[in-house]
């Protein structure tokens, strides 16, 4: 009953002071009651900032740790390979006469191998490549499957049916065999076509594993991003506002190429994005095979390759390209996950 | 009268086909066998439940959808396998939903430019962006808006966007596919007034489909009645709220709220039995028999004849 009597908590009672605190308030004057003014109420309206796409993905993205350190890596591995040899006194193919077989040392911080070449800056070189192999079967995947695909979306019906059950074809088709078998049968015919050609005499310094390995992208990868792609514009175009483009008479390339390829942009990249790994790592396989590039050249799966000859003397050789492999590797997906996440953030879990 | 008509349909029909199984397919009969014209500068209004064909008679109008069989005049040419891009200029639609009728990736500068783009209606840049400007001043939005996403904007500015972009081709036939129906109480007479504004500036013609009543009422000058792909009755705006001849017409009528509790308590409000039927499936002879009230022998059997029972109101029914 005391508790209920004091002032403070779950009384209703108005504290007596706070009454008398009132009347000591300053009156109303008399313009205290005016409406706003138009500048007075436009102080009030906050226009926020107008935020793009690009914008809002990219915030998101910066909240990604884990995607921002991979990020960070990459780009490490683009100066390392690419800005790295500058800085090496030695070239990937110089042989050092007394160097042969040596360990880490400052002068060769990766040792050098059997014929005398610093491994640092053939590692370098190898990360060269990997990367851009990754990044040109990616961009010829992103082509092919993402035209494919929106047209069989798009098209739908049974244009869609046929194209779908090539794609499935293609799918059963076992493309290490393929990689295989074309590297084996190319050898001859890209061999004369090196002799004979300028412009295929440039392609010649990459040697017909990797020029096999790039038609094979081109004609089995591309149905990933192709079925993916088919699934979004499928949803798509039952869109209202590609209805309105229709009824403002957008014929179906514009409408494929203003309003539904814009819209699918985010998963084109993220796919993309993912396939750069898959690239690296069928690239470094088929080099470790021996099918891939051709000497002097290095990549990383090449020179794991090389390191397996001494492998019980100097295992450090195959440690250096491996585990710059599986890094690069794992903070390409790592951060294409999480530009997926940035660009699509319904798909998150 | 013939000569002002601006639109008209004969025996307009749209079926979608449904797979059922792997061989058994069949027709959803979504618009069945209807017709009717609209006069230039009259708004034509089109209720019905949801689900009756409305919106897919609005968008076959226009040939978003192939019709199945019958006609569509427009001026009195016949447009149903026309080649629409010269008419595209001159039709239009506005969209229930603002915000999905937006491409979310381009601005409302680009969303109303692209119409311009496709029909080449600018001369320089500079043309264009004056023009954009103009039209967003006209649906009442500011012209440094063209510059912003659609998701920056409320329902009702979405909406206005829209309009925006249907009247950025200088149309001169609309067909608002309820355009308020997903907005605020108090946006969608804004809304409502500048389509009228629109109309009176512009001399616009429309139809004007919606499912609230008290809304038609006010912008239609005639008002058509659909039930399950049928057009059940057609007429003057105010002839047909005062003297409703269908049935179905009737039912619809009662359901509206009268803002009087008095007046309320005394009206008498009709309610079907059971449900809408599967247009799948659609009941035989008249379709409504099966919920109709007074429901005879011969409407399972006799599709009711849709006629003019006085001057200018029309109904398909077998107890007129």
């Amino acid at each position: 009953m005391r508790d209920a009597m004091s002032p403070g908590f779950g009384s209703l009672q108005p504290d007596m002071e706070s009454i008398l605190a009132m009347g000591q308030c300053p009156p109303f004057r008399e313009d205290d009651f005016e409406p706003a003014t138009q500048s007075e109420k436009e102080t009030f309206i906050e226009v926020r900032k107008s935020m793009s796409y690009w914008q809002d993905a990219w915030r998101r993205l910066k909240k990604n740790k884990v995607a921002m350190v991979a990020l960070g890596v990459i780009i490490l591995f683009l100066l390392f390979a690419f800005v790295g040899p500058l800085f090496s006194p030695y070239s990937y193919e110089q042989q050092i006469r007394g160097a042969e077989n040596l360990a880490s040392s400052l002068a060769h911080p990766f040792g050098t191998d059997s014929l005398g070449r610093d491994l640092l800056v053939r590692v370098m070189y190898g990360s060269r490549i990997s990367l851009a192999v990754g990044v040109i079967a990616s961009l010829i995947v992103l082509v092919i499957g993402s035209i494919y695909g929106s047209v069989s979306g798009y098209l739908g019906g049974r244009v869609d049916d046929i194209m779908m059950r090539i794609v499935e074809l293609i799918y059963s088709i076992p493309d290490v065999l393929v990689v295989l078998l074309l590297s084996t049968v190319l050898k001859v015919p890209l061999q004369q076509a090196f002799n004979s050609n300028n412009f295929f005499r440039f392609l010649s310094t990459l040697g017909p594993g990797l020029i096999s390995i790039f038609i094979v992208f081109g004609m089995l990868y591309w149905v990933g991003m192709a079925r993916i792609l088919r699934g979004q514009i499928l949803q798509l175009k039952q869109q209202e506002y590609v209805t309105a483009a229709r009824a403002l008479g957008a014929n179906s390339s514009r409408i494929i190429r203003r309003h539904l390829l814009p819209n699918c942009i985010g998963q084109i990249i993220v796919t993309t994005m993912l396939q750069i790994p898959s690239a690296i790592f069928l690239e470094s396989f088929l080099s470790f095979l021996g099918l891939g590039i051709a000497a002097p050249l290095a990549s990383l799966g090449s020179l794991c390759s090389d390191a397996l000859n001494g492998i019980y003397t100097y295992p450090m050789r195959l440690v250096f390209p491996a585990v710059i492999l599986s890094i690069l590797i794992l903070a390409f997906n790592l951060f294409g996950d999480g530009l997926r996440d940035a660009l699509d953030p319904r798909l998150k879990k | 009268m013939n000569e002002n008509r601006l639109v008209e349909i004969k025996n307009l029909k749209k079926y979608f086909p449904v797979k059922l199984g792997l061989l058994k397919t069949k027709n959803v009969q979504a618009v069945e066998d209807v017709s009717f014209y609209i006069r230039e500068g009259e708004t034509l209004g089109l209720v019905g439940e949801s689900g009756c064909g409305k919106t897919t008679l609005g968008r076959t109008l226009l040939r978003l959808y192939e019709p199945t069989s019958g006609q569509i005049l427009y001026r009195g040419k016949d447009i149903t396998h026309a080649n629409m891009l010269p008419y595209r200029r001159k039709m239009q639609i506005i969209f229930q939903d603002p915000s999905a009728s937006l491409d979310p990736r381009m601005t409302v500068g680009e969303i109303v430019g692209e119409a311009m783009d496709i029909h080449n209606l600018y001369g320089s840049k500079k043309e264009r962006q004056d023009k954009i400007r103009t039209i967003l001043e006209q649906v009442g939005l500011n012209s440094e808006h063209a510059n912003r996403y659609p998701h920056e904007f409320s329902g009702g500015q979405q909406q206005r966007i829209g309009i925006a972009r249907a009247l950025a081709v200088q149309p001169e036939f609309i067909v608002c596919d309820e355009p308020i129906s997903a907005l605020d109480v108090s946006i969608q007479s804004q809304i409502v007034n500048m389509l009228e504004d629109m109309q009176q500036e512009l001399g616009l013609t429309y139809l004007f489909i919606a499912h609230d009543l008290s809304v038609v009422r006010h912008i239609s000058s005639r008002i058509g009645v659909m039930y399950l792909g049928n057009l059940v009755e057609l007429g003057e705006s105010y002839e047909l709220y005062k003297n409703p001849l269908h049935p179905y017409t009737r039912t619809l009528l009662s359901a509206v709220p009268i803002p009087d509790p008095r007046k309320s308590k005394e009206k008498k409000r009709i309610v079907l039995e059971g449900d809408i039927p599967s247009p799948i499936n659609p009941p035989s002879g008249c379709r409504f028999h099966t919920r109709c009230p007074y429901a005879m022998p011969k409407c399972a059997e006799e599709t009711p004849p849709f006629l003019e029972h006085q001057p200018g109101h029309w109904a398909a029914c077998h107890l007129l």
